[in-house]
C-alpha cells in the first residue's frame, strides 16, 4: 500500500493550507522599503529585456530605492544595446554588467553581479529574477514587508504561468503551478520550511547574502534550492508571499519542458544527496529536518518509483492471490480518487482566476486512462451495467467478466504511463507530432509526463551525465491578464 | 550608473534615499485583505472536503 503514500502526503499537504490563515508571517510584517538591487542574469535576452526593465520601473516602489543590474552573460545578440539604451532612459536606475566569457550557467552569471553589488553598501535587499518575468506593480513591496522582520532571510513570490497565447501544455503548467506554488508553498509556510525560492522571484536580505558567503552555489543544477536550504540552515527564515504575483513565460513544447524539468529534477537529486544529513532529523535551528517536510520532499522525488512499485506489486499479487490483488487495487485507487477530487477542487478554488482558464487541464491532469480507472473505482456498477448491455446486445458472454489481459493492463498502467509519456516527447518533432504528443499527454496525464522526466533524471545522475546548463528558450510571450 | 566599471566603487554609499513610509492605513488594509483571503481558503478546504464526503456517501450507498 506504499503506492498510495504520495497521494496521502499530497492530501496532508493540502489540508495544511487550511491553517495558513493562522500560521503565517503577516503578524511580523511592517511597511518597509529597503534599497533594493534587482539582478537579472541575461544571455541573449534582447527580445524581452527592454520590456522587463520598463515594467520594473513601473513597480509600486520608491524609484530612488530601486536599481536594476542586468548581468549580461556574454550575449551575442542586441542585449547590450537594449540595456544601455534603458540605462540612458532611466539614469541612476539601470546598470549593464558584462561578462566577457559566458555560458557557464545562471549561478556564475549571478555571482558576477553579486560581487559588484555587495562591494557597495547601497544595497539592503537583493531581488534575483529572470529576464522574462513580469512583476505585478505591488509585488515587490508585498515581498519587502516581510524583510522588516530581521529573522527573515529571503522571500519568494507566486510565479504564475503567463504565456500568451498559450496552448494545452502551458495550461497544464498553469494548473501545476497552482498546486506546486500557491498550494504547496503555503503549506510549507505553515511547516516553517520552504523547499525552494522561485528562481524568477527571490528577494534576499543583505545579511542573508553575506551569511551565504556572497555567492550562489555553482556546482548544482538547482542553485535556487541550494540557496533556499543554506538560508534556512543558517538560521534565517524563508517566507512565501502568495499575494506577490509574478508572471512567467513557460515552455509550450514538450521538448522545452523536458529540458527544464530534467534540470530541476537532477538538481533535486543533487540537493537530496548534498543535504543527506538533515532528512527526517528534527533540529531546533530549522524545520528542514521535520518528518512532514521530509515526507513531502521524498514523495515528490520518488514518485516514479512509487508508481513502478505499485504496478509490480499488483501484478505479483495477481499471480499469487487474485482476490488480494483486486482488493489492493481497489484500496489504492479509492485513495487516488478521493485525493484527486479533493486536490483538484481545492486547487481551483485557491486560485480561481487561473482556474477559469485551466479547469479542463485540472480535470485531465491524471490522464484519460487514469480518469477511467478512478470513475470505475468510484462507480463500478456504471461500468458493469454498461458492459452487460454491450455484451447482451452483441450476444457476448465473455465480456461480462473483465478479461485477464485488461486487468493486467490496468495494474501495469501506473508504470506504463511513464513510458507512453516518454513517447509523447519522442513523437513531438515528427510529422503531425505536435497533435499526437498532445493527444498522448491527455491520455497518459501531465503528471506521468513529469514522472517520466524525474525518472530520466535518476538515470542521468546514476550515469553521472555532464551537468550542463540548458537554458529555457524565452520569446517574450509572457503577459499579465488585463 | 551605466556600463560595468563606470561607477566608482562605493561611490553611492552615503546616498540618502528617501523612504516614503507606506500609509499605515493602506498597509493595514492590505494585510487584512491578505488574511481575509487566507481565511477564505479554510472555508474552501471545507467545501472541497464536503464534496468528497458527498461523493463517497453516494458511492457507498448506491454504487458499491
Amino acid at each position: 500500500m506504499t503506492g498510495a503514500l504520495p497521494e496521502l502526503a499530497a492530501a496532508y499537504q493540502f489540508l495544511l493550507i487550511a491553517v495558513h490563515f493562522r500560521r503565517n508571517h503577516y503578524g511580523a510584517c511592517e511597511p518597509y522599503f529597503p534599497r533594493t538591487a534587482v539582478v537579472i542574469p541575461a544571455w541573449n535576452e534582447a527580445a524581452v529585456i527592454g520590456t522587463s526593465i520598463d515594467r520594473l520601473m513601473l513597480l509600486d516602489y520608491p524609484r530612488d530605492a530601486l536599481r536594476i543590474f542586468v548581468v549580461d552573460d556574454a550575449s551575442t545578440d542586441d542585449t547590450p544595446d537594449v540595456v544601455l539604451a534603458k540605462a540612458a532612459q532611466y539614469p541612476g536606475n539601470v546598470a549593464h554588467l558584462r561578462r566577457e566569457k559566458g555560458g557557464q550557467g545562471k549561478a556564475h552569471t549571478l555571482n558576477h553581479g553579486l560581487e559588484i553589488i555587495l562591494a557597495d553598501d547601497w544595497m539592503e535587499a537583493l531581488l534575483i529574477m529572470d529576464a522574462d518575468v513580469i512583476y505585478e506593480p505591488p509585488s515587490l513591496r508585498t515581498m519587502t514587508r516581510h524583510l522588516a522582520d530581521p529573522n527573515v532571510g529571503a522571500v519568494t513570490a507566486y510565479i504564475k504561468e503567463g504565456t500568451r497565447p498559450g496552448n494545452y501544455l502551458t495550461r497544464f503548467i498553469g494548473y501545476e503551478y497552482i498546486t506546486a506554488q500557491a498550494a504547496a508553498r503555503r503549506s510549507q509556510n505553515v511547516l516553517g520550511a520552504i523547499a525552494c525560492l522561485a528562481g524568477g522571484a527571490q528577494l534576499h536580505a543583505r545579511e542573508n547574502l553575506i551569511a551565504l558567503g556572497g555567492r550562489i552555489e555553482t556546482s548544482s543544477l538547482a542553485e535556487d534550492t541550494f540557496t533556499t536550504f543554506r538560508t534556512q540552515l543558517a538560521g534565517h527564515r524563508v517566507v512565501f508571499e502568495p499575494h506577490a504575483i509574478v508572471w512567467a513565460e513557460e515552455p509550450d513544447k514538450i521538448d522545452g519542458l523536458w529540458k527544464q524539468r530534467l534540470r530541476w529534477a537532477r538538481g533535486n537529486v543533487q540537493v537530496t544527496r548534498q543535504f543527506r544529513h538533515l532528512w527526517f532529523r528534527p533540529h531546533r535551528g530549522h524545520r528542514l529536518g521535520s518528518i512532514s517536510f521530509g515526507l513531502f520532499w521524498f514523495c515528490l522525488l520518488l514518485q516514479p518509483l512509487f508508481m513502478i512499485s505499485s504496478s509490480v506489486s499488483l501484478i505479483t499479487l495477481y499471480f499469487a492471490s487474485f482476490p488480494q490483488a483486486w482488493r489492493a487495487f481497489h484500496i489504492l485507487w479509492i485513495i487516488n480518487a478521493v485525493t484527486y477530487i479533493f486536490i483538484t477542487l481545492f486547487s481551483l478554488l485557491i486560485d480561481p482566476q487561473t482556474g477559469r482558464h485551466v479547469w479542463r487541464e485540472a480535470i485531465m491532469f491524471p490522464g484519460a486512462v487514469n480518469l477511467c480507472i478512478i470513475i470505475y473505482t468510484c462507480f463500478p456498477r456504471l461500468f458493469r451495467d454498461g458492459m452487460d448491455e454491450l455484451s447482451s446486445a452483441a450476444h457476448i458472454t465473455a465480456a461480462r467478466h473483465s478479461p485477464g489481459w485488461l486487468i493486467l493492463f490496468v495494474y501495469a498502467w501506473l508504470a506504463l504511463s511513464m513510458a507512453v509519456a516518454y513517447l509523447a516527447k519522442v513523437a513531438e518533432p515528427h510529422r503531425a507530432g505536435r497533435f499526437i504528443s498532445g493527444l498522448l499527454v491527455y491520455i497518459v496525464g501531465y503528471g506521468s509526463l513529469l514522472c517520466a522526466c524525474t525518472f530520466a533524471s535518476y538515470i542521468k545522475e546514476l550515469r553521472k551525465a555532464e551537468t550542463k546548463w540548458e537554458k529555457t528558450e524565452k520569446t517574450g510571450k509572457a503577459a499579465m491578464p488585463i | 550608473m551605466g556600463k560595468d566599471g563606470e561607477d566608482g566603487e562605493g561611490s553611492d554609499a552615503d546616498l540618502t534615499v528617501t523612504r516614503p513610509a507606506e500609509p499605515s492605513r493602506a498597509f493595514q488594509r492590505e494585510i487584512r485583505a491578505a488574511l481575509r483571503y487566507e481565511r477564505g481558503l479554510f472555508v474552501k478546504a471545507l467545501i472541497a472536503l464536503a464534496v468528497v464526503a458527498v461523493i463517497v456517501t453516494i458511492r457507498t450507498l448506491y454504487f458499491a
